[in-house]
């Protein structure tokens, strides 16, 4: 075998340490990056080493693979589950998951980790080579400075600092850039380069980011999956092209009844820009919404993380239509598709659902990375859940759109609209006009057929459009376009209606249009994703300010506590808006107030508080039906192969949440890992030696000699160190045991000796009894 | 090796574009270091693991991982360096024993030079069109059919090999000012015999992080080590020819005649030569009186080489130039003539042995021996073996491969009553037909010196 030059050299004492505390602040996890730190670097205070040779290293890498594929499937099928998500999870924990051939280069005795370590092709033509007599090459590399990169590299995956994480990068790197060269570096040209180079560096990174914001402006928009119910993205004016996924998101099944058109995942009230949010407020006063289902505070309930409950509606069985069932992978905070008159839940493999104020349903740290969840539905036609009654929140518009709007309502022959105004902090209100005729659900259904009728005829359902920047959206869809996509539609239903005097939400779901393989399912793709608008009809508004009630002004230690919550467990829809310049301008006691119970509480009640009563939530969808035909997905064989995969693993996933399959793979793999564990580190144990002595200790292992002084030897060696190799055994013996030596030599060497192997046993026994007196005295 | 046209065809193309290929690796991986290979791996990796820019931050290392390249490339590629150069070498040098030579650089330019290194670029190790047709590697019949078809681990084993000779070191980093000279120790290791032309010594500049270094040439004078070819080690051979054993003389002389020590004198008998009869001594005595010399006898042998490359191949001729030399080296033990006789452009005779010369200088004449595919035929080397034969005591002949041509001339010397001890490089086993033949496989030859003699 022949050996080539060590590829690369080790990095400096520290560096990896510091790089592992490095990855370990970045990633917030400080702990384990310490660990880390402490095992790298604990090499140089201890004289523990191996020879792990090429097997020791093969097991190593293996061992890393093995840690690799169970953080993958930890991570993919899991919590996780967007692949995009789960991927750079997976691989900011690189670190970690090489930690294994990373320290066994740390303590190994040997030159480097040989190349042919990570191939088992390479592997394997080297056994056919010294099989065939050829001479073979084994490379060995140093991985320390690779490692180094890995760190850094998964120190920067996830948002974080770019301050923190270019400073890290530029110290740690260059320290081990300046002690990666072969040769000794010149340091001012080293230094005036490296300067240099960040320049380069800096530049370059600014036109990165740059260039990708502006592209990211321009690309082509994959629409992504609906994953927070306090915000959903639009494509309004932004985007030219749409591309929907065909990826199977859930399966619906229902076996009796009338299959619902739309399933619902979440619903929002207020527009942001291009943004739809889901405002919340905390509920004061105690009230019972529509289901009967007594609610946690008053008026309108949030229901935060961590309360588990199932819709219920007791005594109400009677009403019960039928059974549906939804499958799909899922993840912590997974919104759940819903049909709009469901009942109960039933079945949910996890610490609890959640429901906002708007209706909007989700999942709690599920137990597995799939679940099915049965519902029952009843036979009321609204929601009977906990989407509370509108406030007139639900009536507010963007001030851009509004003069776009009035036009549009003109030119359909609609001019009483109501009248609108700013409200003292610059926010538009609308002001609701109970005294409109338009309170009238005979009325508001009209109107609302108009509009659809007038959007089915003028307008066209496409995904590729030519929006003009910078203009307000849906006035411009409704003045300047003629097709656009679902988002349009239900926006531009959403803000005519509440326009209109109508309380309005936006809703986001699926369309039930694609039949599955089984009796009663249906497939629910990134295809079938649709927005609609939600109208309150037949309301009448009502003022439920309470003469004389005092409005509740937030103590400054509530307000601490709301703050420490919202930090806390990210509870808040984005933490930027605390720190946003208008919101510190008001008083942090103001802008939380107003976050939690919504503005009209910061007055002290001296404005009403108008809800609309006595009306029903119906979901209204002005998208041309021609739009269904967007939703098909080619039969090509890599299709039908991502269904089958897709399908296949939720319901590997669903049936391994069985208690016992579960309990059964739990105590395979957790067994597995145990007496791998065990093995590696009996292994270890066994096969430990020691830093300057690993080629004489192997040495006298390969030629031991049985014999009792031999014996006494090893034994002297673990009290008073090894036998330097340059000493004759006999002159290391003079001192410790003279005695031992003619006999050892007569028994040995003497052809006519009268001495025996049991006097030499019982002579070093003697010896070694008085050495241990010694040492006690 | 029977090829086929097609297949030695498409063998002679694929020897072309690994010739290519072997090229332009060897430019790069002067010019890029190991450490920059990392950097640019490293790189890629930082590139896709932090190509989504709304989830990392990544790209600031892959931007600071580009800039120190770049930087690093265009340091590299701006330096220059002017550096005269002087050897001292040695004249000779065997083969796998390392040489020591001294550099003796001088700085041209105008500006002092930083932080380069000197370094020979070694000889061309890429096999020849006919070594990669022909010869195999040892085990290769067991490779998959697509490793066997294109050979590549045939290419890359042949490469393994090295050239003529390979540079074993560097020089140390040096610096000189404007016309500083500064002495440094290079060394080589000779892996064939012949010449060994030192004249492709280059600095190496590299960058400050040692990513990349710019390639120059220096200016001086071409040096030459002659390096003798190896040898093996011989069983004990018995030639035992017909040829009586011949008279030599003590002197260094092209002529043979009686020699030895002179004995004392005798009365004449008849048979005895008219020239040792002391003339003076019949004179004093009146008896015919003759001179009588210790006997001074020795064996002449010949070493016939075989020089042509035809249905051989360079590599079999170098193996075939090792044998007469271990034959050479084995001869000047004994007390013997030995005659090196090959053809290179007309029919050549050197001899060496008890005083007309000594066996380095057949050495050197096998050492600077050169194959020759021309079509001479084997007609020339067999007249001149044929012209010696009557005072060969017996002759070696050592062919480089085996065909009809050579089964013709070595049936000549048969013919002739030359006791023969003939010895063939061949590649693979011995054909079934051959007799009398001491059958050396090219690449297990001292195993089969001491097997099959």
């Amino acid at each position: 075998m022949r050996e080539e030059e060590v590829m690369l050299k080790a990095p400096p004492r520290l560096l990896l340490g510091l790089g592992f505390l490095f990855w370990g602040a970045m990633g917030d996890y400080p702990f384990i990056g310490l660990l880390g730190a402490v095992a790298f670097e604990a090499r140089h205070w201890t004289s523990l080493r191996w020879h792990f040779g090429e097997k020791g290293f093969v097991r190593a890498w293996q061992l890393c693979i093995v840690v690799l594929i169970i953080a993958a499937v930890r991570f993919f099928s899991s919590d996780e589950v967007e692949t995009a998500e789960a991927s750079l999870t997976l691989l900011s924990w690189l670190p970690s998951i090489f930690m294994p051939l990373g320290l066994a280069q740390q303590y190994s005795a040997d030159r480097g980790v040989p190349l042919t370590s990570f191939s088992y092709f390479a592997r394997r033509k080297i056994n056919l080579d010294r099989k065939a007599g050829r001479s073979v090459l084994i490379r060995p590399a140093q991985i320390g400075f690779p490692y180094l990169g890995i760190i850094l590299i998964s120190a920067g995956l996830g948002l974080r600092s770019f301050l923190w994480y270019g400073l890290g990068v530029v110290v740690l790197f260059g320290i081990g850039l300046y002690f990666m060269r072969e040769t000794r570096p010149r340091p001012i040209a080293w230094g005036i380069s490296y300067l240099t180079s960040l320049v380069l560096a800096l530049g370059l990174s600014w036109s990165i980011l740059h260039l990708y914001n502006k592209l990211a402006a321009t690309r082509l928009h994959q629409k992504q999956d609906i994953e927070s119910g306090r915000e959903v993205s639009t494509a309004l004016g932004q985007v030219a092209e749409i591309q929907l996924s065909p990826k199977i998101d859930w399966r619906y099944y229902q076996d009796e009844g009338k299959r619902p058109q739309r399933l619902r995942l979440a619903v929002y009230n207020e527009p942001r820009g291009t943004q739809w949010k889901a405002r919340r407020r905390l509920v004061r006063w105690k009230e019972k919404i529509y289901s009967d289902r007594d609610v946690g505070g008053d008026f309108e309930s949030l229901l935060f993380e961590g309360d588990t409950f199932f819709y219920t509606t007791e005594g109400k069985e009677a009403a019960e239509l039928h059974r549906s069932r939804v499958r799909g992978l899922v993840s912590d905070e997974s919104l759940i598709p819903i049909p709009h008159n469901v009942l109960r839940y039933e079945e949910i493999a996890a610490e609890g659902m959640n429901v906002n104020s708007q209706g909007t349903t989700r999942l709690s740290d599920p137990e597995n990375g799939a679940l099915e969840i049965e519902m029952v539905s009843g036979a009321q036609n609204r929601l009977a859940s906990a989407d509370l009654d509108p406030s007139i929140r639900d009536l507010e518009l963007p001030v851009k759109e509004i003069r776009g709007l009035d036009r549009f309502w003109k030119e359909l022959g609609v001019g009483d609209l109501p009248e609108w105004s700013r409200d003292r902090d610059g926010d538009f209100k609308r002001q609701p006009d109970w005294t409109s005729r338009r309170n009238d659900r005979g009325e508001q259904e009209i109107l609302s057929r108009m509009l659809r009728a007038y959007l089915a005829k003028h307008f066209k359902y496409s995904l590729r459009l030519n929006p003009v920047k910078n203009t307000p959206p849906v006035s411009h869809f409704l003045e300047e376009m003629d097709s656009g996509h679902c988002e349009y539609f239900a926006s531009s239903a959403a803000f005519l209606l509440r326009r209109a005097g109508i309380p309005t939400r936006y809703a986001v779901g699926y369309v039930v249009d694609e039949k599955g393989k089984e009796k009663g399912e249906w497939i629910l793709r990134g295809k079938h994703a649709h927005a609609w608008a939600q109208a309150y009809l037949g309301g009448e508004w009502v003022n439920e300010a309470r003469p004389g009630a005092q409005p509740l002004w937030l103590e400054s230690a509530y307000v601490k506590a709301w703050e420490a919550a919202y930090r806390g467990d990210g509870v808040t829809d984005s933490p930027g808006e605390l720190e946003h310049p208008s919101y510190l301008k008001r008083g942090r006691a103001e802008v939380l107030t107003r976050m939690v119970f919504g503005s009209e509480w910061i007055n002290r009640g001296k404005r009403p508080i108008w809800r609309c009563r006595g009306g029903e939530w119906v979901e209204i969808d002005m998208t041309p039906s021609d739009w269904l035909d967007f939703t098909g997905v080619q039969s090509s064989w890599r299709q039908r192969l991502s269904d089958w995969w897709q399908i296949s693993l939720a319901d590997l996933i669903v049936w391994f949440s069985g208690a016992i399959v579960s309990f059964l793979v739990k105590l395979i793999l957790f067994g597995g890992i145990f007496l791998i564990l065990v093995r590696v580190v009996l292994r270890l144990w066994t096969t430990r030696g020691e830093r300057g002595k690993e080629l004489l200790e192997s040495w006298a292992v390969r030629s031991r000699i049985d014999n009792p002084l031999a014996d006494f030897e090893r034994w002297l060696a673990k009290r008073f160190g090894l036998r330097p190799a340059s000493i004759p055994l006999s002159e290391w013996l003079r001192e410790k045991a003279p005695e031992l030596i003619p006999v050892y030599q007569e028994v040995r060497f003497d052809p006519v000796s009268k001495g025996s192997t049991q006097e030499l046993q019982r002579m070093a026994e003697r010896a070694r009894k008085r050495l241990q007196d010694r040492e006690a005295d | 090796m029977e090829k086929t046209w097609a297949s030695a065809t498409f063998y002679r193309w694929l020897c072309k574009i690994y010739r290519q290929g072997s090229a332009a690796g060897f430019f790069i991986k002067r010019r890029i270091t190991p450490l920059a290979w990392f950097l640019m791996g490293l790189l890629v990796l930082s590139v896709l693991m932090g190509a989504n820019l709304d989830q990392s931050v990544v790209f600031l290392f892959s931007a600071l991982l580009f800039g120190l390249l770049s930087v690093g490339f265009i340091w590299a590629f701006m330096r220059g360096g002017k550096i005269a150069i002087s050897r001292e070498v040695s004249a000779t040098g065997a083969v796998g024993e390392e040489i020591r030579y001294l550099v003796t650089a001088t700085n041209m330019g105008r500006s002092a030079l930083r932080g380069f290194y000197l370094k020979d670029s070694g000889d061309d190790p890429r096999p020849t069109e006919w070594e990669f047709i022909h010869l195999k590697e040892p085990g290769e019949g067991k490779r998959n059919p697509f490793d066997r078809f294109f050979a590549f681990y045939r290419w890359k084993w042949l490469t393994d090999r090295g050239g003529r000779w390979k540079s074993l070191n560097r020089s140390e980093v040096l610096e000189l000012r404007s016309g500083e000279s500064v002495s440094t120790r290079l060394a080589l290791m000779p892996n064939r015999r012949g010449v060994v032309a030192l004249d492709d010594l280059r600095v190496v500049l590299p960058d400050p992080f040692g990513m990349f270094q710019r390639i120059r040439r220096t200016k001086g004078e071409a040096d030459e080590i002659l390096v003798i070819p190896r040898r093996y080690r011989l069983p004990e051979v018995k030639l035992e020819g017909i040829s009586e054993l011949k008279v030599g003389g003590e002197m260094a002389s092209e002529v043979r005649g009686e020699g030895g020590e002179f004995l004392g004198l005798r009365e004449y008998h008849p048979g005895d030569p008219l020239r040792r009869i002391d003339w003076k001594a019949w004179a004093r005595t009146g008896e015919p009186i003759v001179r009588e010399f210790e006997e001074a006898r020795f064996p002449r042998y010949g070493l016939v080489l075989d020089t042509s490359l035809k249905e051989s191949g360079p590599e079999l001729f170098e193996e075939a130039v090792s044998v007469a030399a271990s034959f050479v080296s084995t001869m000047d033990r004994r007390r013997c003539l030995l005659d090196l006789m090959f053809i290179r452009d007309s029919p050549l005779v050197f001899t060496a042995g008890r005083g007309v010369a000594r066996a380095e200088g057949l050495m050197e004449v096998l050492a600077r021996v050169e194959g020759s595919d021309e079509e001479a035929g084997y007609n020339p080397l067999r007249k001149l073996v044929l012209r010696y034969a009557e005072e060969m005591t017996a002759c070696v002949v050592v062919l480089s491969g085996w065909s009809e041509e050579r089964r013709e001339f070595v049936s000549e010397l048969r013919r002739s009553g030359l006791e023969i001890r003939l010895y063939v490089i061949g590649v693979g086993e011995a054909p079934a037909d051959l007799e009398g033949v001491h059958w050396l496989r090219w690449d297990q030859v001292q195993l089969d010196l001491l097997t099959n003699s």
